[in-house]
């Protein structure tokens, strides 16, 4: 494997004759005191170490295999980091809020499209479901308690709301009392 | 009478069987680290320059020894195969440390000049650093025939076997190398 140290010296001066002159076997680089002494433990450490982490990075990869129990494992994981329980409620919020809202712009909508006579009509038919306070509150006023009433006279107020209140409720209140 | 040769032949052969066998895989590699690691050391060391980045480059070498010595066939010299494993650990290290270089803002930290200065296991004169400073110059193969051929004093032969390279080709290379780095040390 090696060669003759002179052989080498003889075709290095040939080549680089400066080169040849200064040639020495050391490098006049050193190693720390006693670095050899546990330098086989430092190494044989090392590859223990190595082995471990190559061990440990196996048994890790053995519980990410695609398998149905470790894919519903890493969603439950998933779904119960805080980030994502955040996320989930905000968009739950989000989505309650825009039924809520679409849902008002729809009845909304509708009424527009109600005309007064129908909403008459419809008030006709369906009186009793109506509040009396609200349809007297809506016509007269809040002050419709105030009003006095002779004990003489009987009033059939579900039969005065029909007969003449209802045709002096304007569009406007019409659809403030669907 | 047995030659040093043969008998280092037949130490790495029981040292390859002990490593085959489980129960005794472990103490043979204590073995062959006892055998080899020096050697490899100033291997790494001579090409890294730094005995830090050597360290590193030799526990890289020696894990690497250890995972693959199953797969040695035996049709090489145990130590022609380690010292190919060491030779291409090192030149990764340089090519690494080359492109942090290139990549580095801080060119003074990483100037070899710099470095030795610093490092306080390298005790050369002047003409020795300029020689280190001459060496960084060469490219990597270039630079591995040249340790091999300049310090180690190995045969064209047992370079080829380690580098893959044909002989010719390595005389080529050493040839090339010495006339750089004269050049570098007789220059201004």
């Amino acid at each position: 494997m090696r060669e003759n140290q002179d052989n080498i010296h003889k075709e290095l001066k040939e080549i680089a004759p400066f080169l040849a002159q200064i040639r020495q076997k050391e490098t006049k680089l050193e190693a720390p005191n006693g670095y050899f002494n546990h330098l086989e433990d430092n190494i044989l450490a090392c590859i223990k170490a190595e082995e471990e982490t190559q061990n440990w990075s196996s048994t890790s990869l053995k519980a990410n295999e695609a398998t149905p129990q470790n894919w519903l494992l890493a969603i439950k994981k998933w779904l119960l980091r805080p980030s994502v329980g955040i996320g989930f409620a905000m968009i739950l919020i989000v989505s309650i809020f825009s039924i809520i809202w679409s849902n008002s712009q729809s009845s909304d909508a509708i009424l527009m499209a109600v005309s007064e006579i129908e909403a008459t009509e419809y008030i006709h038919e369906n009186i009793d479901q109506f509040s009396e306070t609200l349809i007297l509150e809506s016509v007269i006023g809040e002050d419709w308690t105030t009003i006095e009433i002779s004990d003489e006279i009987e009033i059939d107020f579900d039969k005065y709301i029909e007969d003449d209140l209802i045709d002096e409720l304007d569009s406007e209140l019409i659809n403030e009392l669907l | 009478m047995q030659s040093s040769t043969q008998k280092d032949i037949l130490e790495d052969e029981a040292i390859l069987k002990m490593l085959n066998i489980p129960s005794s895989r472990d103490r043979a590699f204590r073995l062959l680290l006892q055998k080899y690691q020096e050697r490899l050391y100033w291997h790494i060391r001579r090409i890294v320059i730094e005995h830090e980045d050597t360290n590193d480059v030799l526990q890289n070498t020696c894990i690497r020894i250890y995972k693959g010595i199953k797969s040695f066939k035996g049709n090489a010299r145990l130590y022609t195969w380690l010292y190919r494993i060491a030779s291409n650990e090192a030149i990764t290290f340089l090519k690494k440390r080359k492109k942090i270089k290139s990549t580095s803002i801080d060119n003074e930290e990483n100037n070899l000049e710099n470095r030795l200065h610093a490092d306080v296991y390298f005790e050369g004169d002047e003409i020795q650093k300029k020689l280190q400073l001459a060496l960084d110059t060469l490219p990597e193969k270039q630079r591995l025939v040249f340790d091999m051929r300049y310090y180690d004093a190995m045969s064209y032969q047992a370079i080829s076997d380690v580098l893959g390279t044909s002989v010719g080709g390595l005389k080529a290379s050493y040839h090339h190398a010495a006339k750089k780095v004269e050049a570098f040390l007789t220059q201004e």
